[in-house]
């Protein structure tokens, strides 16, 4: 059935041409019917003949069915077979024409294709060569990127460990300072009781020195009894005198006495004038030199420097406080970010896990490439010396399913599955190797 | 003393990569390019981890530890393969030879590392 559908196809003398075998036979099957009709006919007619032709004999009979025969192959030949065969011989000499033509034509298909083999050939030890290259160049660039990120590793490294040594000598240094400080709070805190005794001690002192000055001028008033009791002494040796003139010279001795004491009381009058004068000059002494200088006024101008040296004092440690905070703080981001600039080198360095991975990737190329290579060169040979198929082709088969077996990563298997189709190869090359997960990374098994 | 690691692999940059991740957090490193190179330098040595790819020219992961665990030295040294490649059929086949761990590329370096901590002789 599927023949005859076949055969539907095909163009009437196409299908004529290629059963001419069949044609053949049934020609040859048609002059042996022809022969053997032409023999029984001679035997079933041979007495009617002679009966009606007068003639007749074995001659005339040999010549007669020989004749019959001829004309009957003439006549069949004519009818049935001269038009299929000179359809036939204007075909064959068509595919006589189309066959040298195409055998021209099939020299310079295979000219071309041979030349397109060798030129393949080269083209994928170029691009083999230019991959070998890229490989190389990234592996080099790998290198060198790895180099300096190891460098800035160290540097990294280094600054981290130069910050953690700035770090405990400024904790350190700063321990000391917060112990001088609170020791500069301590004498701040020593230097207001100060300051605050010194005020109270001040107005005691200021009230003694004018309790002083004024006991020194209370003094003066007996400096003046004193003088006042000189003066009744010089008036009462006065007096003496006097009436020891009266007296005569029973009173001589008396007026020495009275001359004396005269004379003692005029210097008891200038002692008590000088005492004055030094008692006076003392208390105004003591009221100029010391009462000013205990005054409130004075106490505040000190006070005043006082308190700015606190506020100074004070100052200082809040600033130095500030500075150290600064400081850390400075330490710190320093260090925070330090830590990360290495956390990122290390994320660097694995990311270059991706030369690896291209690499690896490339060479699969270069095998499948080599694998065509193979194959195109017994391609070539086949064009070059047909001889050699002349036995049936020696060209194996190629199948990309025998790529498969060089992929190492589940990205390449993904790939092949999208490109040379197949999911169902997929699922039965899962059930071979069961994938856990993607290349994504981050997959660690432990046994 | 460091802990001696060793790693194999045929690709320079993954040594370096491994290596560097190693040597900062204190152990000592021996590197070789393949199976062949491995068994050469570990000899007289006392390894206390193995690092191994799976595919490499010469001789394969797989087969040098095959190799490994049959030498007394080496037999209970743990072995960690490091690879591209995914398959569970793989991974048993590593497990069977011997392996430890299977750790897949691209891998983040403190994850290995804690595969190493996790494993490494004392």
């Amino acid at each position: 059935m599927n023949k005859n559908k076949d055969n539907a196809k095909i163009p009437h003398d196409e299908l004529l041409f290629l059963n001419l075998p069949r044609f053949r036979r049934l020609f040859v099957l048609h002059v042996i019917s022809i022969v053997i009709i032409t023999a029984l006919l001679d035997f079933a007619l041979d007495d009617y003949l002679h009966g009606i032709i007068p003639m007749y004999n074995e001659l005339f009979d040999d010549v007669f069915w020989v004749v019959a025969a001829a004309l009957a192959f003439f006549v069949c030949t004519v009818k049935c077979f001269s038009k299929p065969l000179s359809r036939i011989a204007d075909r064959e000499q068509e595919i006589l024409y189309e066959f040298i033509e195409q055998t021209g034509h099939e020299k310079k298909r295979n000219g071309r294709l041979s030349h397109y083999f060798s030129s393949r050939l080269k083209l994928d030890a170029l691009t083999t060569a230019h991959l070998e290259n890229i490989v190389a160049e990234t592996d080099s660039a790998a290198h060198r990127i790895i180099g300096q990120a190891q460098d800035i590793d160290a540097s990294m490294t280094e600054l981290l460990d130069t910050i953690a040594s700035l770090r405990n000598r400024s904790e350190e240094l700063a321990k000391t300072s917060r112990a001088a400080i609170t020791e500069n709070r301590k004498t701040i805190v020593h230097l207001r009781d100060y300051v605050d005794n010194r005020l109270k001690g001040l107005e005691n002192d200021h009230k003694n020195v004018l309790s002083l000055a004024e006991n020194a001028r209370s003094m003066i008033k007996l400096v003046d009894l004193l003088r006042a009791i000189s003066d009744q002494t010089n008036l009462l040796a006065l007096n003496a005198s006097i009436e020891a003139a009266r007296a005569g010279e029973e009173g001589k001795s008396f007026a020495v006495v009275a001359a004396k004491v005269r004379e003692l009381s005029i210097q008891s009058e200038q002692a008590a004038s000088h005492i004055g004068e030094a008692i006076g000059n003392m208390s105004r002494h003591i009221e100029t030199q010391f009462a000013d200088k205990l005054n409130k006024q004075t106490y505040a101008r000190e006070t005043e420097i006082l308190t700015g040296l606190e506020s100074r004092l004070s100052g200082l440690g809040d600033n130095y406080e500030q500075l150290d905070g600064f400081n850390r703080r400075i330490l710190e981001e320093v260090e925070i970010s330090s830590r990360n600039m290495a956390q990122k080198i290390m994320e660097l360095l694995a990311n270059i896990q991706f030369q690896d991975i291209t690499r690896q990737q490339i060479e699969l190329v270069i095998r499948c490439i080599s694998d065509m290579d193979r194959y195109i060169g017994y391609l070539k040979e086949c064009v070059d010396k047909p001889a050699a198929c002349s036995r049936g082709c020696f060209v194996p088969d190629f199948d990309i399913k025998d790529i498969y077996k060089y992929y190492t990563m589940e990205k390449q298997r993904d790939i092949h599955h999208e490109v040379a189709g197949g999911h169902e190869n997929k699922k039965l090359m899962q059930v071979v190797g069961k994938t856990d997960k993607s290349d994504n990374g981050d997959d660690i098994t432990f046994f | 003393m460091a802990r001696t690691i060793m790693i194999i692999d045929d690709s320079a940059s993954i040594r370096m990569v491994v290596s560097i991740a190693l040597k900062k957090a204190g152990y000592e490193v021996i590197e070789a390019v393949d199976g062949g190179d491995a068994l050469e330098k570990i000899k007289g040595r006392k390894i206390n981890l193995i690092i191994c790819d799976v595919n490499m020219p010469n001789m394969d992961g797989i087969s040098f530890l095959k190799m490994i665990k049959q030498d007394p030295d080496y037999k209970f040294t743990p072995v960690i393969m490091l690879t591209t490649e995914s398959q569970e059929a793989k991974k048993q086949e590593g497990r069977a030879a011997g392996a430890k761990a299977w750790v897949v590329k691209p891998f983040k370096p403190e994850q290995m590392l804690a595969a190493v901590e996790k494993l490494v002789l004392p």
